[in-house]
């Protein structure tokens, strides 16, 4: 009696259970489909409207680019080779202080 | 992606849709709605789509990477900590369901109860409400078909317990 009851009951719930994606309809724009999802597949987590944002910057920065492309001075490229060349120095500095740091820690340790 | 190759995929992704969107709405934990568990169904299917070679079932195929995908879904959400994008070739519309409140109820004890279940355990009960032999839920969960019948005896009476405390 008990495993007639079982067997009716998991019928039942076999039902709601394939009746339960029912509850939403589901197309494919079989078009855009394949192209969205090779965009996807860089990057699933960026909105279209980051997308949108950066493809903006872009052109901004390729319209200012041309803008100045050629009128840039000598003076103005030294200038700037020189500020690399400092921030480089100091970004190695840092690095090398940190890993003195870790030794240091290291030998306490020990 | 050739012509041919293209529309055996949308057969496929057709002809199993609802079966993944059953899957997708078990393992959606807020804030991942089951939607974004159906494109990355549909993602991982169109990646490995090219070394499918056909041993095995089409169905069988899906299966397993819509409980592969679905179930490490909590985890990539806790790495990414951020929601999904939707894609739009992908449409989901509301349609009128034929449950009525009784059978609404019961879905959710179900879904409520199969949640509290162990992951392996999960995937076995999905199978077998999907109405797959004992043979292919071992193909697909890579256990012995024996190991599913035992498993399969304690889970029913685990999940008939959970539902009728739940329903009461």
């Amino acid at each position: 009696m008990f495993e007639k009851e079982q067997k009716e009951g998991w019928q039942e719930l076999k039902e709601i259970w394939k009746n339960s994606s029912q509850t939403e309809k589901i197309n494919f724009q079989i078009s855009g489909l394949i192209d969205e999802l090779k965009d996807w597949y860089k990057s699933p987590m960026i909105s279209q409207f980051e997308k949108d944002s950066i493809k903006s910057n872009v052109i901004t920065i390729k319209a200012s680019w041309n803008q100045f492309k050629g009128k840039i001075s000598q003076f103005e490229k030294d200038s700037i080779n020189k500020d690399v060349t400092k921030i480089t120095a100091l970004v190695k500095k840092i690095l090398n202080l940190l890993r003195k740091i870790k030794t240091n820690n290291r030998r306490t340790n020990k | 992606m050739e012509n041919k190759a293209k529309l055996t995929f949308i057969q496929i992704l057709e002809d199993n849709k609802n079966r993944i969107y059953r899957i997708c709405r078990i393992y959606a934990v807020s804030p991942l709605e089951p939607q974004d568990l159906f494109q990355e169904v549909v993602y991982q299917i169109w990646k490995s789509f090219s070394t499918f070679k056909g041993k095995s079932n089409i169905s069988t195929w899906v299966y397993k990477i819509a409980l592969n995908v679905c179930s490490r879904s909590k985890m990539k959400l806790e790495k990414n900590n951020s929601k999904m994008v939707r894609l739009e070739s992908i449409q989901f519309l509301p349609a009128e369901s034929t449950q009525n409140k009784s059978q609404r109820e019961k879905y959710q004890a179900l879904r409520d109860c199969i949640s509290s279940l162990s992951e392996s355990n999960k995937s076995i009960v999905i199978l077998y409400l999907e109405e797959l032999s004992y043979k292919e839920i071992a193909t697909i969960t890579g256990l012995t078909e024996n190991h599913i019948a035992v498993k399969m005896k304690r889970i029913r009476k685990m999940l008939f317990d959970c539902i009728t405390h739940k329903l009461k």
